[in-house]
């Protein structure tokens, strides 16, 4: 079954001799609960895809549809609650709230949502990302590894359908990376999850159930 | 790596600094220009005022020359003319000099008319001509009104005038011509025809008639005396009288800049301020800047070239700022000025533009701007590149953190408002500031009080004085007719006059009683402070210590005699205490008693209370004596009357005394509904039936107060008023940055599911936690001074008219303005930085 479907997707940044056409006409599908990576050269699009599937971004035509729900027609509040409920994010840089303690940015998602958290759950991922001592802390007290368990954590916290990651490990050592890795894969099965990650690193992208390489804004699977 | 003296790189950088940081740097220049446009302002105002006050001893002077001769044969001042430090001249000749005693001190020169020469003595007929016939003559109004010659031309007029000898003659003139002249004490002129001149002296002309007067103005007007009288003695002339303008006196010129100088003051605040507004400025795109600096220490910069950069930019915000800064402070100048200084034709803003203001305002900015921005800088070249990087990461106070982790908007609103504590304190630390000094100059301007001032200076609603009288250095002629009875019935008959009340007073010589005479001693030779006595504290004035010579040795002396009624009576009970015997309205009607006033100290100077007092040959009994406040009589009396004694009768039992003593002043109350058209007829009366009356309107003083309390007040107002300006827009500059710099952070809440109507109630939320923030530090601080500090303040201005008001106006007036900027501003910058894809704004800034 699949939880993702993109149809004729196209995306043009700038206009006239600087356009630059990221995504040219693409379409997919994402099966649920597999772990896809997307590769490709810098600037090839993966970043637009995927903030074209976690409604980041509006595409110039074609349409995208997230676990039934189709993305162009919904309207802003829409999408927030769509992001909120659906989608979870882990981006290279981690952006974590810096004023709020790690703790605090798991639960940001449902504190937004106005929501309880499932106290169960949420000793559950921090145990499995070994976050338990840490939750105190700000993000500017944590390592890069620290900080990208958290935001690991943030973004499986509101138990979404589709968890996208950009790069989770670019800017951390191999071996955080390859714990990091560990432990979003281990994450997402424990939740049954569908994980679509983009990386550079081919042998993450082989430990994968499928490898989507998208090139000059075009797919070549 | 950059080379240590390669100084080029740091110019590029702040060229590029400008290109990518237009708003810091817009505001840096918008600061700068409005610390430019104050201190431009305050230092042409310190100019001018000072200018002003020299021209005013210039005009005290009584001509704009910077030299007068006097006494000189035309030869003489030939010579004088031709000497090479002489710039230019102009002349006049004298037959003499008024000697009635009615013109009191002044010295009024009878004189040939002189265009040239009557222009730099200001003395040039406004009404009527100068003389062209035999026995025609000009005068300056005070000079008609001491004499009581009506203003009308072709009216006689009687002089006595002291010759080239001493020789003094009483020759009858016809008036031609008059004018207001501003000349007061000396260098006034009566201008007469060449003719005439001839008649009364002849041979006035004559080479060696030592009557000519040169008005010299010199290349160099520096030490004036010395140039004068060495001009003397290199052509052989010392001797010869001279007089120098006060306003190139050199003690003078001192004076005047010690004057200016509380007009130079406010320079301080600015400066205070002004560094404390770039500052703040350039502080709050610190966080930025700091890791844009470690990245540039980083590779290689020194600490040299990072000064040498910030001083570049110091300069170029500096120098951008100063031409509007400049206009700025041009146009405040032309405003204010004219307020400040007040009685002049030309504007005084351009009247005494000068340059050098602009120069030490360009200077001062720079000294500003450039010490805000690098004290900073300072602090960030002792720091290697990683602490330079680690200061720029500001730590989060322990304490707020949710339990449950859970965390709300208000919540969320609590930490942006922490994170950047150091900048808000800044920020509210300006604006504290500012609203201190504008309270400040609030509470002064409130606390002068108009009721005090007026309640001393126009006690009545209008003051009709006869002209020999309006001044108080004129001398009072009593033969004066400038208010007649029909002057007095026809106000009476006015519908819009509540009460006319009158004053007449009269020179008598009395002699004094064994008893008198030995209280009066007693009471002079009284010690003052333990240095001198009574008396000795009189001695500058020669005549007064004569007067009570004269009553001591001889027992005479100069009673006043003055009757009045009404308002008049009420002002001496009101305020001159009896020092014996008490006042008894029927029995002071009654005609046979009088008040007898003396010094306003206590003790007893005159006939005290149940003594006799022959006046005018009747016998009266004092009522009481009283320490005379003799405010409410105008003009002077005369010099043989500088000691005297004040008898005050009814005005009904004075005319009896003295039948036909005109009157001396009126006192007119009306019904203030009606004033327009009381005014209109006053103004009618003025321009065309006064025959030498001055008019005194307490609207007039209402008028004057209220400007002269703002002008007070003024300087420090506008500085006031700029730096609140600058405060908030250093606060709106701060929330501005807070706000945009979290451009990607607001994109990252929205992919975690925050609406943007959740984002806009966090920036709302945030925008009022700011303002609380600011009125809980602004309130009780204001309160403080306003309460505690401002009373001392008003106590050391020591202002009679002054007393301590309590107000909190100007903090009432800007709180809701600072809650609406706190507010609008983040919600205003939300609509700019929402626009375009969340994906899009999450790049921003990378």
């Amino acid at each position: 079954m699949d939880i993702v479907t993109v149809r004729h997707l196209q995306k043009t940044f700038g206009k006239g001799e600087s356009a630059v056409h990221a995504l040219n006409g693409i379409d997919l599908t994402i099966e649920k609960g597999k772990f896809t990576a997307i590769i490709g050269a810098s600037g090839s699009g993966k970043t637009t895809l995927l903030n074209m599937i976690g409604g980041l971004d509006i595409p110039d035509e074609g349409e995208v549809i997230v676990d039934g729900i189709n993305l162009s027609g919904l309207k802003e509040k829409e999408l927030a609650v769509f992001r909120r409920s659906k989608v979870g994010f882990v981006y290279q840089d981690f952006r974590l709230v810096p004023t709020l303690t790690a703790k605090e940015n798991i639960l940001f998602p449902l504190s937004l949502a106005g929501t309880a958290p499932d106290l169960a759950f949420f000793r559950e991922i921090t145990g499995l990302l070994h976050l338990q001592d840490r939750l105190d802390a700000f993000p500017q007290e944590l390592s890069g590894g620290g900080q990208q368990r958290v935001a690991i954590a943030r973004a499986l916290i509101a138990k979404p359908a589709l968890l996208l990651a950009d790069e989770p490990t670019g800017n951390l050592d191999s071996r955080s990376g390859q714990n990091v890795l560990g432990l979003l894969k281990l994450s997402v099965e424990a939740c049954h999850q569908t994980l679509v990650m983009i990386t550079h690193n081919l042998e993450i992208a082989q430990m994968a159930h499928r490898v989507i390489r998208v090139e000059d804004g075009r797919i070549h699977q | 790596m950059l080379a240590n003296n390669n100084l080029k790189a740091c110019r590029t950088l702040v060229k590029r600094d400008f290109r990518f940081h237009p708003i810091k740097n817009g505001i840096l220049i918008f600061a700068t220009m409005l610390v430019t446009a104050l201190y431009t302002f305050v230092f042409l105002l310190g100019g001018s005022v000072k200018g002003a006050l020299l021209l005013k001893y210039q005009y005290s002077y009584g001509s704009s020359s910077q030299i007068i001769y006097t006494g000189l044969t035309s030869q003489q001042a030939d010579t004088i003319a031709g000497d090479a430090n002489v710039k230019s001249t102009v002349r006049l000749c004298t037959i003499g000099q008024l000697s009635d005693p009615m013109l009191g001190q002044r010295l009024v020169k009878l004189a040939v008319t002189g265009q040239d020469y009557a222009e730099t003595v200001l003395s040039i007929p406004s009404t009527g001509n100068f003389p062209q016939n035999p026995g025609e003559i000009a005068l300056d109004e005070f000079t008609m009104d001491s004499l009581g010659v009506p203003r009308e031309l072709g009216a006689p007029v009687v002089l006595r005038w002291a010759g080239p000898g001493g020789k003094v003659h009483t020759s009858e003139f016809t008036l031609c011509g008059w004018w207001a002249s501003p000349t007061i004490f000396t260098e006034a002129c009566a201008w007469i025809s060449g003719d005439t001149a001839r008649k009364l002296v002849p041979g006035y002309q004559d080479k060696a008639s030592h009557n000519v007067a040169l008005g010299v103005n010199l290349w160099q007007p520096e030490n004036l005396s010395q140039q004068a009288a060495s001009i003397l003695e290199e052509q052989g002339m010392a001797g010869i009288n001279f007089t120098v303008n006060l306003a190139y006196n050199e003690v003078l010129k001192g004076q005047a800049a010690q004057q200016a100088i509380p007009y130079y003051f406010p320079s301080i605040l600015v400066f205070m301020c002004g560094y404390l507004m770039v500052y703040c400025i350039a502080h709050v795109a610190s966080q930025r800047d700091i890791m844009y600096y470690a990245g540039l220490k980083s590779l290689g910069m020194t600490p040299r070239q990072m000064r040498r950069l910030m001083l570049e930019q110091g300069c170029a915000v500096s120098f951008l700022g100063f031409l509007p800064g400049w206009a700025l402070g041009l146009g405040l100048d032309y405003v204010i000025t004219s307020r400040v200084i007040s009685g002049m034709e030309e504007n005084p803003a351009l009247y005494f533009l000068s340059w050098p203001p602009f120069v030490m305002a360009a200077l001062c900015t720079l000294l500003t701007t450039l010490s805000a921005c690098l004290l900073p800088m300072g602090r960030l070249c002792r720091m290697t590149p990683a602490q330079a990087a680690r200061s720029a990461k500001d730590p989060m106070p322990r304490y707020g953190r949710s339990p449950d982790g859970r965390i709300t908007l208000r919540g969320l609103a609590l930490r942006t408002l922490a994170q950047g504590r150091w900048n808000t304190l800044l920020s509210a630390l300006s604006l504290l500031l500012a609203m201190v000094l504008l309270s400040s100059v609030w509470i002064q301007y409130v606390s002068l009080r108009e009721d005090m001032y007026l309640s001393l200076n126009s006690p009545w609603d209008y003051s009709l004085v006869d002209g020999s009288a309006y001044l108080s250095v004129q001398r009072y002629n009593e033969n004066n007719r400038g208010i007649t009875q029909e002057t007095v019935e026809e106000l009476q008959a006015r519908p819009e006059v509540t009460a006319v009340s009158a004053l007449k007073s009269r020179e008598i010589e009395l002699s004094a009683s064994k008893e008198l005479q030995q209280r009066i001693v007693d009471y002079y030779s009284q010690p003052y402070d333990g240095t001198m006595t009574l008396k000795e504290t009189q001695a500058g004035y020669p005549e007064w210590c004569a007067g009570v010579d004269r009553l001591e040795q001889a027992g005479r002396y100069m009673g006043l005699v003055v009757g009045l009624e009404g308002a008049y009576l009420q002002y001496v009970l009101d305020n001159s205490p009896f020092t014996s015997g008490s006042f008894d309205a029927a029995a002071f009607a009654s005609g046979d008693y009088v008040l007898a006033a003396g010094a306003y100290r206590e003790g007893i100077s005159t006939p005290a209370a149940g003594e006799p007092i022959e006046l005018g040959g009747r016998t009266y009994t004092v009522l009481g004596s009283v320490m005379n406040d003799d405010a409410y009589i105008s003009g002077e009396n005369s010099t043989q009357a500088a000691f005297h004694i004040v008898y005050i009768l009814p005005l009904g039992e004075f005319d009896t005394l003295f039948p036909g003593q005109a009157y001396r002043q009126l006192a007119v109350d009306i019904d203030l509904a009606q004033q327009a058209a009381f005014e209109a007829y006053l103004d009618h009366y003025e321009q065309g039936q006064n025959q030498g009356m001055g008019i005194k309107r307490r609207s007039e003083y209402v008028t004057n107060f209220n400007v002269a309390r703002l002008n007070m007040v003024l300087p420090e107002l506008i500085v006031a008023l700029v730096m609140l300006g600058i405060a908030f827009i250093n606060f709106a500059n701060m929330l501005v940055v807070k706000t945009v710099s979290r451009k990607s952070d607001f994109a990252v809440y929205e992919s975690l599911g925050m609406t943007v109507a959740q984002l806009r109630c966090l920036l709302f939320l945030e925008g009022v936690l700011h303002a609380l923030v600011m009125i809980l530090l602004l309130v009780p601080g204001v309160v403080f001074f306003s309460a505690v500090v401002m009373p001392a303040v008003v106590a050391a201005e020591g202002s009679w008219y002054m007393a301590y008001r309590f107000s909190l106006l100007p903090l009432w007036a800007a709180l809701p303005a600072l809650l609406a900027l706190a507010v609008m501003t983040p919600l205003v910058c939300l609509q700019f930085i929402t626009k375009g894809s969340l994906a899009g704004r999450m790049r921003w800034g990378e």
